[in-house]
């Protein structure tokens, strides 16, 4: 089956981001594809660079980047949500004159016809946060 | 695109998080983008119909819902049980929808194509 993951939840809350990490991951192993990660909501802090998490912590942003890049995912974070809490890339930080660009090359900023276009080609969309 | 029936499921409270507020822009982007949109209203997202609202600095989320006439959405759905456990009447309900018992959320749920939560 062809599955997207919706992901609002912030890295804060661990359980919730490795729960869904963990179930990507389970997608895959059981041949299933994922047309689309979408992160919105306080889930597109996950996609920041510039993140340092405790070292007692598991590094749940390097995981998720790790992640995407293995499997190359459409990781797609939603660019109205992204940019009020302040995951610009390099293009949104000159355009608003910011000092630095912090999304990860694992992800792409986009609009929320992304998020509509994922339930229109997948069988599943499925919900964490 | 397909016309599939989406089905936006509103949990949160309006002013807590902004997640009801995205949820809603999320369920525009939909409507947009021409898709059979309904939204269930169930936990503490019934507290999202509350007419009598007074954010500070924020958008009026009742205000908004009442504006989704315009945006040709097909169907909006409370649960009966979250109104009476949070003492809502449903009279006090301005908006127009329909209470649904647990076993017809149940029903919904699975006829839907696909469905968001927020």
């Amino acid at each position: 089956m062809i599955y997207s993951l919706l992901i609002q939840s912030s890295p804060d809350n661990l359980s919730i981001s490795a729960s869904a990490l963990a179930f990507a991951k389970a997608l895959l192993q059981r041949n299933h594809s994922i047309y689309r990660v979408f992160f919105y909501s306080e889930g597109v802090l996950l996609a920041t660079s510039a993140a340092i998490p405790p070292q007692d912590e598991p590094d749940i942003y390097a995981d998720w980047r790790e992640f995407i890049g293995k499997h190359k995912l459409d990781a797609v974070v939603c660019i109205a949500a992204a940019i009020k809490r302040g995951i610009l890339n390099s293009t949104e930080s000159e355009r608003y004159q910011k000092s630095a660009g912090v999304l990860a090359n694992a992800y792409d900023l986009s609009g929320l016809g992304q998020l509509i276009d994922a339930t229109i080609h997948s069988d599943k969309l499925i919900t964490f946060g | 695109m397909g016309n599939q029936h989406l089905l936006f499921v509103f949990r949160s409270s309006p002013y807590g998080s902004s997640r009801a507020r995205e949820g809603l822009d999320a369920l525009l982007a939909a409507a947009v983008f021409d898709q059979r949109v309904s939204a269930l209203f169930m936990g503490d997202g019934v507290f999202q119909l509350c007419s009598e609202q007074c954010p500070i600095d924020r958008r009026n989320q009742h205000k908004m819902l009442l504006s989704l006439e315009l945006y040709d959405v097909d169907q909006l759905y409370f649960s009966s049980s979250a109104l009476a456990s949070r003492d809502i009447a449903p009279t006090d309900i301005r908006l127009p929808g329909t209470a649904l018992s647990d076993a017809e959320i149940t029903n919904l749920l699975t006829t839907a194509d696909q469905v968001l939560t927020f």
